[in-house]
């Protein structure tokens, strides 16, 4: 007999062994009648001889497979019959939890991504990153001639230490259409100290980093796959560097190394500026180092600050107070960007989820235990009973799990593109430990709670269970678990919910602002004009100005303008010192600047709010003028016309350089530089022709497709430069939904959990108490046949709503003005205290409450008792 | 009527193999057959026969086919298996080897007492 036959043919072998059981007592019966007996007494002794027809059935099938397994499918089976009959109730649970599951799941994965993720180098914890912090506290990079004195001056370096800085590097004249990609300028041994080698090619020598060595590049692999479409042979090949320089490949980096952030060339040191590698107070470098085997960070800090001293000592004018920063690498990538908030929301997600979970188990384990009772008393033993109970449990669990991994799977897939572009090195991946967990979680509330039933029926006992199952009323005991949870509840979603209530207004607060900015249509990219063709700011000024006759010229496009930054990226910075001739504050306060030519503000939001946009004339001598926005002129301006006032500002970190007066001719609305700090920072809009920056973001406006405004700019930028690369293309759209995703994205996972929260706590508390009073239709019948009127019987529920309201706020209030300190203290963005929102949030509570007890009780009271009494 | 004595543990097996060799053989007769040679002394109940023969079944030592017998009803015939054959012969020699060596000891213990 096959095994499958044997354990899914169970209707034909049932008939088989009937028969031949049959066969065998008609042939001895047979016997019998030919031996003379009586055929009725022959059949009385077989059975008699034979021991029951069944029991020996119960043998063979004994046989056939091991009794434990069939009773585990029996179970399964009917566990699925009775929760697809309870079909509400099931959807209920399995749909509470696959949230809550699906919420923990993602909040960890975002967290842990963000704070614990491997990177891509060798041993990442055992590289230090050094950084410096000046007499003020400003954190800042360092300097190349402090690198080389401190890497030689360290002995735990033994002279291994690299540094590197970031800068724009275009490519060129390599078949390709001139691009602008993010570079990273190294010292010969970064990749060696990183423990990453070229997978094509070779490293960089310490001969490519002396100064005036031919120029050579190192390419990522994904420039090397779109832009060389892979060819073996671009190591060698000549391309034209930042539309100046040529310069021979020489290498290709593995798959996913973007070191620092988004890299795709890499360029050996000695090709930045003279200038800027001479300069000790040019500090754009940050410098790594390996950590010998037995080193620490203390003690690359204690060798560091000597020399640092030392320095300071030898360079006052540059290095007074400039101290070394030192951490891992790891440490620098993870960490910052997130705060435990959302773990702890999550966590309690989970917890209101369970709750709830509990409350529909007892509640259902309540009306059961009548069923659980007839099964006691047919024969079943208890463990047969937990079985069931078990695997009913098992299989709502189980089934919450399985969509909860399915959404979060889903939900990844959507969003790791975009988080791609936000941060390197984020995984956002499914992680088996965690999964096991959750698992671990829901298998354990479920079956927690659902075997309620069998330690109740086990002891009330098997008549006691028959009499009182699911007649009258529940037991006293159940009832006070449901109150206390139902309480419990009440009070961590009040907490919560308040919680979410203040980081959704903050969020709604900073979007409206966004408002500003018009994003639909306009297109961004970055244009940098190399220094060696466009050496004054005259040549800039004309490249832009021919550059924006041509693209206006150019059908569809109906704006163009310049800036500095765009927005939604962090504006330059000038110190205020003072207003009218009355310094601001000591020291001097920092404000955001943004160079911008005259049509920046009708291209990017609905013009001014108050006075002029900059003319040609603006930024040419005599006429030093600026435009700030309303932050600024709330901040700073006070009461009177803010039009004609006069600013002084200085550029930061160079106290000797001489300050500018201009005079303000216009108010911008507020325009969003970046998600840090204050919700928007005061800023100071210089024009174009003041001060034209070499590199600036192109901001186009056009009535087609993106992709057709695009070729329009590169068209005319190469018809006036063959040679000048465009940047990175952008819309105004993507450029807002990166800047939330990486700033306020707590807050916006916050609000979401929240929102999530408020659900999940209005349905699971109106159902436990919908269905508590359920239970209790027969008790109302009573009432109402003993004469109780419909409004006594009202007031006896409405109490324990009333109950759990005023338990739910006594502890919740206090809960959620504790969650809003920590919500102040870890969001900026955020307020502390918001009674509308507390409010707001209880009103929805003790309104779900209220209905779950009015409006079933009313169904009950409406019923005619008989009605009532029948019903089970 | 003779004494009857219980089987020990796992001969019913053999004992089942054993009959069952002589051709296809259906359970009522596999029960009449072992009580005949045993000259009553082994009478299988059906509830350890039908078991057994399932358990020998599923063991794939002996495999079954429903066939109509020369009194006209229809019955499961029993037969050895290849495996079921080299089982028995085993058995059997095993069988026979431990039975003589287990007299052998009583004998010379002088029987009884």
């Amino acid at each position: 007999m096959t095994w499958w036959r044997r354990w899914f043919c169970d209707r034909a072998l049932e008939r088989e062994l009937d028969a031949e059981l049959r066969d065998h007592v008609e042939r001895e019966v047979a016997a019998g009648v030919r031996a003379g007996q009586s055929e009725a007494e022959l059949r009385r002794q077989v059975r008699l001889t034979s021991g029951g027809f069944d029991q020996i059935k119960e043998a063979c099938r004994d046989v056939r497979r091991p009794r434990v397994l069939a009773d585990l499918v029996t179970d399964c089976r009917s566990a699925g019959r009775i929760l697809m009959k309870d079909r509400w109730f099931a959807a209920g649970a399995v749909i509470t939890l696959a949230l809550a599951l699906g919420a923990a799941n993602i909040t960890f994965i975002t967290e842990y991504a963000t704070r614990l993720r491997d990177l891509p180098f060798e041993r990442a914890n055992r590289v230090a990153i050094v950084r410096t912090v000046d007499g003020r506290g400003r954190e800042g990079g360092v300097s190349y001639p402090d690198f080389e004195d401190w890497r030689l001056a360290a002995r735990v370096f033994d002279g291994r230490a690299a540094a590197f800085a970031p800068g724009a590097i275009s490519l060129g004249r390599d078949g390709a259409l001139p691009e602008q990609f993010d570079g990273l300028y190294v010292s010969a041994d970064t990749f060696a100290v990183l423990g990453v080698k070229p997978v094509l090619g070779r490293d960089f020598s310490a001969a490519d980093n002396l100064a005036g060595a031919e120029a050579v590049a190192i390419i990522a692999s994904n420039i090397w796959k779109t832009r060389y479409g892979a060819s073996r042979d671009v190591v060698g090949r000549t391309v034209l560097v930042n539309g100046t320089t040529p310069a021979t490949i020489i290498g290709v980096m593995p798959d996913g190394f973007r070191f620092i952030d988004f890299t795709d060339v890499w360029l050996p040191i000695s090709q930045l500026p003279a200038s800027t590698l001479q300069r000790r107070d040019a500090r754009a470098l940050l410098m790594i180092a390996r950590l010998p085997d037995g080193a620490d960070l203390d003690r690359v800090r204690a060798e560091l600050s000597p020399v640092a001293a030392n320095l300071a000592v030898t360079y006052p004018e540059t290095n007074k107070d400039v101290r070394p920063v030192v951490s891992s690498l790891e440490a620098a990538y993870n960490g910052g960007l997130t705060d435990s908030l959302p773990l702890l929301t999550a966590g309690l997600i989970l917890l209101i989820a369970s709750a709830n979970l509990a409350n529909l188990l007892l509640a259902r384990g309540t009306a059961r235990s009548r069923e659980i009772a007839i099964r006691a008393a047919i024969g079943a033993t208890r463990w047969r009973i937990v079985r069931q109970l078990l695997i009913e449990s098992l299989l709502l669990g189980l089934v919450a799990w399985l969509l909860a991994v399915g959404g979060s799977w889903l939900t990844l897939k959507a969003s790791s593109s975009q988080v791609d572009t936000v941060l390197p090195y984020w995984r956002l991946k499914m992680d088996g430990r965690l999964l096991a967990m959750l698992a671990a979680v829901a298998l354990l509330t479920t079956t927690l709670f659902g075997l309620a039933p069998a330690f109740h029926a086990a002891r009330v006992g098997t008549a006691a269970g028959l009499k009182d199952g699911g007649r009258v009323s529940s037991g006293a005991n159940t009832r006070r678990w449901t109150l206390a949870l139902l309480v419990g509840q009440f009070a961590l979603t009040l907490a919560l919910l308040t919680g979410a209530g203040l980081a959704t207004r903050t969020f709604y607060r900073l979007y409206a602002v966004d408002l500003n900015v018009r994003t639909a249509d306009a297109v961004t990219t970055f244009v940098r004009l190399p220094s060696r063709t466009y050496a004054t700011s005259g040549q800039r000024v004309t490249f832009h100005q021919q550059l924006r006759d041509r693209l206006l010229a150019s059908p569809g496009i109906t704006a163009s303008t310049v800036a500095s930054v765009p927005p939604f990226t962090p504006a330059g910075r000038r110190q205020l010192i003072a207003v009218d001739g009355r310094p601001v504050s000591d020291p001097p306060a920092d404000v955001g600047t943004v160079v911008v030519d005259p049509a920046y503000f009708h291209t990017v939001t609905r013009g001014l709010v108050l006075g002029q946009p900059f003319s040609e004339l603006h930024g040419t001598s005599g006429h030093q003028a600026v435009i700030v926005n309303q932050r600024f002129a709330d901040l700073y301006l006070g009461a009177g016309s803010p039009l004609g006032r006069h600013l002084t500002l200085r550029p930061p970190n160079s106290p000797s350089a001489p300050p500018v007066d201009a005079t303000i001719i216009g108010i911008s609305p507020d325009i969003r530089q970046a998600y840090e700090g204050e919700a928007v920072v005061p800023v100071v809009y210089l024009p174009f022709r003041a001060e034209p920056p070499a590199g600036v973001t192109l901001i186009v406006r056009g009535s087609g497709a993106a992709g057709t405004t695009v070729a329009a700019v590169r068209n005319a930028a190469n018809a006036i430069d063959p040679d000048l690369a465009l940047g990175a293309v952008n819309t105004l759209d993507a450029l807002r939904a990166r800047s939330r995703l990486a700033s306020i994205g707590t807050v916006s996972q916050y609000a979401k959990l929240g929102g999530l929260a408020l659900v999940l706590s209005v349905v699971g508390l109106y159902s436990a108490m919908a269905y508590a009073v359920r239970r209790r239709t027969q008790e109302i019948a009573i009432r109402t046949a003993l004469g109780a009127g419909a409004a006594q019987v009202r007031w006896l529920f409405l109490r324990t709503g009333a109950c759990v309201i005023a338990g739910g706020v006594a502890t919740g209030v206090p809960a959620s003005l504790a969650l809003g300190r920590m919500l102040h203290a870890s969001v900026v963005h955020a307020d502390a205290w918001d009674p509308a929102t507390l409010i707001a949030v209880s009103a929805i509570l003790v309104g779900a409450a209220l209905a779950a007890s009015i409006v079933p009780v009313d169904r009950a009271t409406r019923l005619a008792p008989s009605a009532a009494l029948r019903s089970e | 009527v003779a004494e009857r004595s219980d089987l020990p543990q796992g001969t019913l097996d053999l004992l089942i193999l054993q009959v069952v060799a002589a051709g296809p053989i259906h359970g009522y007769a596999i029960a009449q057959r072992l009580q005949l040679i045993s000259r009553d002394v082994v009478q299988v109940a059906q509830g350890s026969l039908y078991p057994a023969l399932h358990r020998l079944e599923n063991r794939r030592l002996l495999t079954a086919d429903w066939r109509t017998s020369d009194t006209g009803r229809e019955s499961k015939f029993y037969r050895l298996t290849a495996s079921g054959r080299r089982q028995l012969k085993e058995e059997a020699a095993s069988w026979l080897r431990l039975t003589e060596a287990i007299s052998l000891i009583l004998k010379a213990s002088g029987g009884p007492r």
